[in-house]
Order: C-alpha cells, then sequence, then structure tokens
C-alpha cells in the first residue's frame, strides 16, 4: 500500500477554485500511485491547517508567506499552462520528503 | 459526467477602461435581470480589489474568473463579458501583478457545491486557447459561439444580452477608476 500523501489546496475566498485545483492534484497523485488526502482552504486559514491537518505540500492560486512546507503553484490547473512542470514539482517535493 | 448548470448564461460584448467598470457593468446587468442583489456586486467588486482573479493564459491572453462564495444569489447566473480591448485585472498568483484580460468570467452562484461545478466547467472552457480565442473574437450573439459556450458551460442557452429588449446598462464612462 503506498503511502498516503497530505495536500492542502489554497485560495483566495475558501473552497471553490482551491476544490477545482484540489480535484486536479488528487488525479495526478493517484496516477502516480499516491493515495492521497486533499483538504480545502482559504489562505487565512494556512495557518490553522498546517497545525490540525499537517500537510505535506500546500498547492495554491494565491501567495502564501511564511510557509513551512513546500508551496507550489496551483495556477497550471486554471489555466492549463504549464501543467506537466506542476506536476513534476509535485512529485519533486514528495519524493524528497519520502 | 458533471452536472449540468441550471442558471442563466449572459453573453455580452462590452467596453470598459477597469476592472471596476467591467464588473460594474456586468453586476448592473446580474442586478436588472434579477440574478443577485446590488450588495452581491459590492462583495464582488470588493473581493476582486484584494484578492483578484486575473489568470495569464500564455501570449498576452488573459480572463479572469470574478466570483465569491457564501454570498447568496437569487438565480445563478455566469454573466460572460467580451472586452471589446483588453482591460487589466490583477492577477490570482500575484495579485500587484496585471495581466490584460479579453474575456471575463462573473460567476454568481450561491452554494458552494453547484458553484463547483460551473467553476471546474469555466476552468475547462478556457483552458481551449482556440476556444478563448474564438469566443474573444466574436460580437457575442454569433450562434455557433454562443452555442459552443453554452454546450461548454453545461447551460441549455446562453443569452445575448444585446438582444434583450435593446436595453442594456450603459457600458463606458460610467466607472470609477
Amino acid at each position: 500500500m503506498a503511502k498516503t500523501v497530505k495536500v492542502l489546496t489554497v485560495c483566495g475566498t475558501g473552497g471553490v477554485t482551491s476544490s477545482v485545483i484540489g480535484a486536479k492534484v488528487k488525479e495526478i497523485l493517484k496516477a502516480a500511485g499516491y493515495e492521497s488526502e486533499v483538504t480545502t482552504c482559504k489562505v487565512i486559514e494556512v495557518g490553522t491547517h498546517l497545525q490540525l491537518f499537517r500537510p505535506d505540500l500546500v498547492v495554491a492560486s494565491t501567495p502564501v508567506p511564511n510557509c513551512p512546507v513546500p508551496v507550489i503553484s496551483g495556477m497550471p490547473f486554471l489555466t492549463g499552462v504549464g501543467v506537466d512542470r506542476a506536476r513534476d514539482e509535485i512529485l519533486k517535493a514528495l519524493g524528497d520528503q519520502t | 459526467m458533471k452536472p449540468a448548470f441550471e442558471g442563466d448564461v449572459y453573453l455580452r460584448r462590452m467596453t470598459a477602461k477597469t476592472w471596476r467598470g467591467v464588473i460594474t457593468v456586468a453586476g448592473s446587468d446580474l442586478v436588472r435581470l434579477g440574478n443577485v442583489g446590488a450588495d452581491y456586486v459590492t462583495k464582488v467588486l470588493e473581493r476582486e480589489a484584494s484578492l483578484p482573479t486575473g489568470l495569464d493564459l500564455g501570449g498576452g491572453l488573459g480572463v479572469a474568473i470574478p466570483h465569491v462564495s457564501g454570498v447568496p444569489v437569487d438565480r445563478p447566473a455566469v454573466y460572460v463579458a467580451i472586452l471589446e480591448r483588453p482591460v487589466m485585472f490583477g492577477l490570482m498568483q500575484a495579485p500587484s501583478d496585471l495581466t490584460p484580460v479579453r474575456l471575463v468570467f462573473l460567476i454568481a452562484v450561491g452554494a458552494a457545491a453547484a458553484h463547483l461545478g460551473v467553476l471546474q466547467r469555466v476552468v475547462t472552457a478556457i483552458q481551449d486557447r482556440e476556444f478563448v480565442l474564438s469566443l474573444a473574437a466574436s460580437d457575442g450573439a454569433d450562434p455557433g459561439v454562443v452555442r459552443d459556450l453554452a454546450d461548454r458551460l453545461g447551460a441549455a442557452q446562453v443569452t445575448p444580452l444585446h438582444r434583450v429588449g435593446g436595453h442594456t446598462a450603459p457600458t463606458t464612462e460610467s466607472e470609477s477608476a
């Protein structure tokens, strides 16, 4: 059984844009053989979720300052531009940790 | 299969100078058509000011997807504005940077679940560059373009706004800077 990775997806006002990004990230992780748990939140809630959810990775559509875990831009999953690179960044960030 | 979008979809080609102008014109149309209250438009303007929704599709082509969560609407709607000339919107991932926007999808839906479905459809649609370019170049009434937009958003129909009783809100010079 693969390790379950935890991803926090973040957007501006909470749960909508971040859900779109989260769905794509989940697809990518599944294709790469990861089990994943994805939680979405708005940017002002990141601190709380870092403590309670303890994500391995943050994928965000807005800037997330002072984040102790890797932050990957979720923009490619909205624009379609640079999706392959974003996928590589996500898998690399997880690979570095496991 | 994603659920169909059961709200209204409007399409209007317009001229505006600022993002506030675009949202104000689109918002007044939505208020006039009975989809949202004036407070909804205020909330969208507030959100766009602090957390902009401009997306850079590359090569100088941008779209914006203004929306707010958790503010009730009377009848869900997606309002698509084709901008005669590009208007600068803040970038979602870097709010202080601007991107020239040709198409705006103002997404006015109340419940989060419904919102998510239609936003996914909008996101899928804008990733098709050919579609974005053909919509941006259209007059907002071309039957082929209108049908294509309706199909992509899962809507029964799209209402081109300049056909509604010949009356629309002022398109220019009514905006704040």
